[in-house]
């Protein structure tokens, strides 16, 4: 899960335009179409885009229009590398290795999707109302992540995964999540409060508008950039950190099928046959890269003046 | 303490040590080339000052940064700029480096980015002697510390072995200007030297500056915005919009007869801490123009009152001005030849069209009035904390220390001091309404500490504030009708009442109805502080709390908001509490002025009888460091420069809390000085009534004497 | 400054302490040591199971309370308790420890220095070919996870080994054993072992640094104070060493805690694939043979690995940065 230094993400909420934004043609952009105009200037971000795109159709309409299934045994050919037959390949039981990518790239796609989406919104509003109304909650924050940092969250959902066995992935997904917020809520939480020191804000509570309408109406829509690239950022670490406990045995079990597991199962045998293995990995590598590129993308055309921009 | 001469450079025969000829600096930006300078001719004369002033957007920074080669790599400089003799513009890096720091030295802006955070300030004064000299490590110590002591630093032995971090900004900034003269430069450039700093800071600062130039006999350079500093500081001037030099001459000669109608716009927008209270200020209209495309003819001329046909097609060129006193007077404008004494064939350039005194005229004696706002005995102290998980208290920052005051109906008061003086900190315990940690606050009668949540919110209707920097006072997500309109929301406003309220407000604040589904970031500074009046209005308060409403505006456009702000309170019968550090801003407002020093109030009364009698020495010193538009007044004032710096709000001082930096103090015997040693004075401690003047005027000083300051 | 670091220190046990506690209770509830025996044919009788699990304090039907407080009581006297099979886990942890704290001292020197120094020629270089080359990299193996970095290249050392008919690569445990020779033979086999594993660890590491390093030093770069040393006469060059270099490590510090835990999972991704007898093969290991005193172990390691880090960033940063030792 990669997360962006603090100052860079503090650079993005008060880097708002102040010259008014028009076009050549006098066309006055509102704020949303400037940055997909900066975001489609960047080459690398627009192809990643269409890749992505284009992974979630292969892996949601894909088994729609081969002709194997993911469990499927084919008993004519058993460890085939690929062909035009089994475009993939076959396992050693005669499985159609490209009907398991896809099956596992599913899979992988829908965890990511899912934690990045759950674990940035409880980021936002645990991190909102700690940084907004303090206190108490704010210490237990601090400490909870704190305690994160002790512990890496890969060796605590390992421990907790021998009580998954033989339970719905979902609640894989809900580990996950409940793993992946402290950090972006303790930067939602420092942002709150820069945020709060905002002089709109003031003036609202001086008007006499309520707590909860200033944090709805002022304060996270003007983090939204911000949740916008934790939440990209969030499921590319959610789609690594899922891999790696299902390669070694404890995130998804059989006989669902993940990318991580597959690159298991492709390794347990010997060296050998590279494509049992090296598809999925290729993939899931592809798709990490992707949305990263992406969230990092979004963050130049977010906010332009930050100079830390990527060169690609 | 000397003052300095004018020196006029016809006198002057020798070759000047900066000449720049037709300087031209361009940068590639997302909307197309910003031209940032285009076309700039100056001299400085051997020992001489040339201020350069300018407001944002008027390159005058960038032709510093460009002269020195500081600019960032995709800048385009074209033109030429001897120092010398010797071509600066085109040097390589190494030639340039040689060249700065020793015969140049710059002094920048300072916010504390200015040293390097992990060096000593001796360790990085040391350097700057060892680039340019053959000495001993030891040797560049020893001299650093005598930099050090030269620039007025105390104790400049142990001092140098400290981190930026540990200075105060006007401490720090001494450090910088020991730096740059460390060589013995021919030229220093200061490019806003003083504008982060409080007002008696910069008095200080200047002195050094002053006593550098003596030292040295080095040229100045100084880029500033503040007419009253040139007024005090320049031998010549040069007058600086949209990328040119628009204006130049004599200091003296060019304030008193400028030949270019921005000039005397500016001259005639500007606050002056001597003028009659409530007259009023001469705006100029519109804004500054962007500079990336820019429409030919004179940059100036849409806020030209007294533009031409010509003025739209053709720049004007920079040439000597025909009623001018002395021969170097240049001027950029068509019609300058026409203009004498700024007018034109006997009307004025710039038509008064405000002919009322801004302060209202209501004649109910101030006892009869009601009273809005009772501040008695406040306090407010904050804790302050360190650590991360588990954090522990260090110690309490008194931010406000007793502080009493009323407001009454239809009157303006102002609370005037420094930073850290604890006036932010009291107008934001007005508006939080909640019970003060010390005193007692009553609003419109209620007192705060026995609200309930209904009368909280209805006094709210009430009581409004405007902020002073209307960039984040706005929230940029919301169009500027949803903003305005909050306020009406919150009380209960039904949507169509709402949107005819805010065009009204819209209007009566001087902007476009139809603007009312635009963004903020798509107006200027002065419209977006209109925006905030308008918000602030939308209730129909009794009182509104301004905290510097105009401190974050380019003079020009200051003036029209200010005399939109009266206009406003005359016209609606409102009372103000603001928060200022401008004196002269002020001076043409308020009706009461209150001076703050370290969280208390040392002095309060009507504003004509502190302004003209001021009694507390702070307020003395705080009236003489502010710089007069008026070179031959502002050279000639006595000026009062504070000793050392502001005690640190987390200390409890025994006595007057003034003490350690009072001039009055030092200069009494040792029988008078206890009891400023040993009773703090309270704020009735000198009454104008004793002296059988107005009773509205109060200071704490156990000896407060008159001064002439102004 | 002591002070500070002093209740820095303090604060870290505290941390220490709650961690693994919380570890130890988790575990408790979560793993079933008796599953192991429960599984069997001809089945054990339930006393025997019963006897061995006390035996080595992983009995399900003590109170967890009871069970925490006897290891806590052995860990406090240096004991960490045995594992199911019996054994003594300080032994096999005093194995252990060194295997991968070797490992981990690799990565981290490795992973900081070639981080920063590419970071800070990506800076350098900014929007030229050398910069979207370092950045193109640092975006490719932030992707790639290490598991599959270390099968990768688990399978190229393979290929290259059958291609060239030497074994040149090792991918399986640390040494060879019972390898007998002069020192350099030893040392070579040692570094044959070695470099497959420190690959797999270090390039994440790299490429973490040196995108966090390359925007430090881009902040850096924009700094007033950078402008100041040119104006007093330095050369670029000497500004940017003397004075931005050396105030753009400061950040660093800072992320050199947060990725050491990331640092330890990879080590422990590292240990289980090339069969490095680490301790954190072994906590994989736990995981799968339900083994709660030896996951516990291997977790206080883990915390007390962690807070040393932090620690350590903390004199790092106390010796750079003048503003936290004086503020």
């Amino acid at each position: 899960m990669a997360i962006e230094p603090l100052s860079e993400i503090q650079h993005n909420v008060e880097g708002e335009a102040v010259a008014p934004t028009t076009t050549d043609d006098g066309e006055v952009l509102s704020r949303g179409r400037l940055i997909w105009r900066r975001f489609k200037r960047r080459r690398s971000a627009m192809v990643a885009l269409g890749f992505i795109g284009l992974m979630f159709l292969f892996a949601f309409l894909g088994p729609l229009v081969i002709q194997w299934n993911y469990e499927q045994i084919d008993p004519t050919s058993f460890l085939e590398p690929p062909s035009s037959d089994h475009w993939f390949g076959t396992t050693q039981i005669g499985q159609d290795v490209f009907a398991q990518t896809l099956r596992g790239l599913q899979k992988s796609l829908i965890i990511g999707l899912l934690v990045g989406l759950i674990s940035t919104s409880i980021a936002a509003v645990v991190g909102a109302t700690a940084g907004y109304f303090g206190g108490a909650v704010e210490r237990v924050n601090l400490f909870l992540v704190s305690l994160l940092l002790v512990l890496p969250d890969f060796l605590i959902i390992a421990i907790i995964s021998p009580r998954l066995k033989g339970q719905s992935w979902l609640w894989f997904v809900l580990l996950l999540s409940i793993f992946s917020w402290t950090l972006a809520a303790m930067v939602v939480h420092s942002l709150t409060l820069s945020l709060r020191g905002r002089e709109y804000v003031s003036a609202a509570r001086y008007m006499g508008v309520p707590a909860r309408t200033v944090i709805s109406r002022h304060i996270l829509p003007n983090m939204a950039s911000f949740l916008i690239i934790d939440a990209t950022l969030a499921v590319s670490g959610a789609i690594l950190l899922e891999s790696g406990l299902s390669y070694f045995g404890f995130g998804i079990q059989p006989p669902d099928v993940s990318l991580g597991t597959l690159i298991a199962q492709g390794t347990a045998s010997a060296f050998t046959y590279p494509w049992l293995f090296a598809f999925s990995g290729g993939i899931l590598v592809a798709i990490v890269l992707t949305v990263n590129i992406i969230g990092d993308a979004l963050r130049d055309a977010i906010d332009p003046s930050s100079k830390s921009r990527a060169a690609l | 303490m000397t003052s300095r001469k004018a020196v006029t450079s016809s006198t002057n025969t020798t070759a000047p040590t900066l000449a720049v000829e037709n300087l031209s600096v361009t940068f590639p930006s997302e909307g197309g080339n910003v031209q940032a300078v285009r076309g700039v001719d100056l001299q400085v004369g051997r020992g001489e000052v040339l201020c350069i002033v300018g407001e944002s957007g008027s390159g005058k920074s960038t032709v510093a940064l460009a002269l020195m080669g500081l600019l960032p790599q995709s800048a385009r400089v074209e033109g030429s700029a001897r120092f010398k003799g010797d071509e600066l513009i085109g040097l390589g890096d190494r030639a340039l480096s040689r060249i700065r720091g020793k015969g140049v030295g710059m002094v920048f802006q300072d916010p504390l980015s200015a040293f390097t955070p992990v060096y000593t300030i001796g360790t990085q004064i040391s350097e700057a002697l060892r680039v340019h000299q053959d000495i001993s490590r030891a040797q560049a110590k020893k001299r650093s510390i005598e930099l050090l002591d030269l620039v007025g630093i105390p104790q400049p032995d142990v001092r140098a072995n400290a981190f930026p971090h540990e200075y105060s900004g006007g401490m720090r900034q001494r450090a910088m200007i020991a730096m740059a003269i460390a060589n013995d430069p021919d030229l220093i450039i200061a490019d806003e030297p003083t504008t982060a700093l409080d007002v008696t800071v910069q008095a200080q600062v200047l002195e050094v500056m002053r006593k550098a130039l003596r030292e040295t006999g080095a040229g100045l350079l100084l880029i500033t915005h503040d007419l009253g500093i040139v007024a005090g500081m320049a031998d010549r001037v040069a007058v600086m919009y949209a990328g040119r030099v628009v204006e130049q001459g004599g200091v003296d000669e060019v304030y008193a007869s400028p030949g270019m109608p921005y000039t005397l716009g500016l001259l005639g927008a500007v606050p002056r801490l001597d003028a009659t209270a409530g007259e009023p200020l001469i705006p100029i209209d519109g804004n500054p123009p962007s500079m990336i495309g820019l429409s030919p003819g004179c940059p100036f001329a849409s806020r030209c009152p007294a533009a031409i046909d010509i003025c739209t097609t053709t720049e004007p060129p920079l040439v000597e001005y025909a009623a001018a006193n002395q021969p170097d007077h240049l001027t950029a404008c068509h019609r300058s030849a026409e203009i004498v004494d700024g007018q034109i064939d006997g009307a004025p350039v710039f038509p008064l069209l405000h002919h009322e005194s801004l302060l209202p005229r209501d004649a109910t004696p101030r006892d009869d009035r009601a009273i809005l706002l009772i501040v008695e005995d406040l306090v407010r102290e904050y804790p302050l904390r360190r650590g991360g998980v588990f954090p522990r208290r260090v110690g309490t920052v008194y931010a406000v220390d007793g502080v009493s005051f009323d407001v009454r109906a239809g009157e303006a008061l102002a609370l005037v001091g420094e930073s850290g003086c604890g006036k932010t900190s009291t107008v934001t315990e007005v508006m939080e309404l909640r019970t003060p940690q010390g005193g007692s606050i009553s609003v419109l009668g209620s007192n705060t500490s026995q609200l309930d949540s209904a009368e909280r919110f209805r006094i709210r209707g009430e009581l409004q504030i405007v902020f002073q920097d209307p960039l984040s006072s706005l929230d940029p997500r919301l169009p500027v009708g949803d903003i305005i309109g909050e306020p009406l929301q919150a009380h209960g406003v039904d949507r169509a009442a709402r949107r005819a309220r805010v065009s009204e407000l819209l209007t009566l604040v001087g902007l476009e109805p139809s603007h009312i589904n635009r963004y903020p970031s798509e107006f200027s500074g002065g419209q977006r502080q209109r925006i905030a009046i308008a918000r602030a209005l939308a209730l129909e308060p009794a009182l509104v709390v301004l905290d510097e409403p105009v401190s974050a505006l380019d003079v020009s456009i200051q003036a029209g908001v200010l005399n939109l702000l009266a206009d406003l309170r005359k016209r609606l019968g409102l009372a103000y509490v603001m928060v200022a550090h401008d004196l002269a801003v002020v001076r043409l407002t308020a009706d009461r002025v209150a001076v703050m020093y370290l969280g208390r109030i040392v002095e309060i009364g009507a504003a004509d009888a502190v302004f003209s009698d001021p009694r507390h020495p702070y307020t003395q010193a705080l009236m003489s460091a502010v710089p007069l538009p008026d070179p031959p007044l502002e050279r000639a004032r006595q000026r009062i420069v504070l000793v050392g710096d502001q005690p640190s709000p987390t200390e409890r001082i025994t006595g007057c809390r003034f003490r350690s930096r009072c001039f009055l103090y030092t200069s009494l015997p040792a029988s008078l000085q206890k009891p400023c040693e040993e009773e703090e004075p309270g704020i009735s401690a000198w009454t104008a009534e004793s002296e059988g003047h107005e009773p509205d005027h109060i200071a704490a000083c156990w000896h407060a004497q008159p001064r002439d300051v102004v | 400054m002591a002070g500070y670091l002093i209740r820095r220190l303090a604060v870290s046990l505290v941390l220490v302490i709650v961690a693994t506690t919380l570890a130890f209770f988790l575990a408790s509830v979560t793993m079933s040591p008796r599953s192991n025996y429960e599984a069997r044919n001809p089945p054990v009788p339930e006393s025997s199971i019963d006897n061995a699990l006390t035996a080595v304090n992983q009995n399900n039907k003590t109170p967890v309370v009871e069970r925490y407080v006897t290891w806590v009581g052995g860990v406090l006297h240096g004991d960490f308790g045995k594992t199911l099979k019996g054994e003594s886990i300080n032994e096999e942890m005093g194995r252990r420890i060194g295997v991968t704290l070797r490992l981990l001292l690799i990565g981290s020197i490795f992973g900081a220095v070639f981080g920063v120094l590419f970071g800070v020629w990506g800076a350098l270089k900014q929007y030229q070919f050398s910069d979207r080359l370092v950045t193109a990299f640092s975006f490719f193996w932030l992707a790639m996870p290490v598991f599959f970095t270390a099968v990768l290249l688990k399978y190229g050392a393979l290929q290259i080994n059958q291609s060239s008919g030497n074994t040149i690569f090792y991918y399986t445990g640390e040494a060879t054993p019972g390898l007998e020779g002069s020192t350099f033979a030893l040392l070579l086999d040692r570094f044959q072992h070695l470099i497959l594993p420190t690959l797999a660890i270090t390039l994440g590491e790299i490429a973490l640094y040196s995108r966090y390093q390359r925007s430090a030093m881009l902040d850096v770069l924009g700094s007033d104070y950078l402008r100041t040393a040119q104006a007093k006469g330095l050369t670029r060059r000497k500004t940017f060493y003397k004075h931005g270099l050396r105030t753009a490590l400061i950040p660093m510090t800072v992320w050199f805690a947060f990725s050491f835990g990331l640092l330890i999972v990879g080590a422990t991704f590292t240990e289980k694939i090339f069969a490095w007898p680490g301790m954190g093969a072994w906590f994989i290991d736990s995981i799968n043979a339900q083994d709660i005193n030896v996951a516990a172990a291997t977790t206080l390691f883990t915390a007390v690995l962690v807070l040393f880090s932090t620690f350590l960033a903390d004199v790092m940063r106390a010796v750079l940065d003048p503003r936290v030792r004086t503020s």
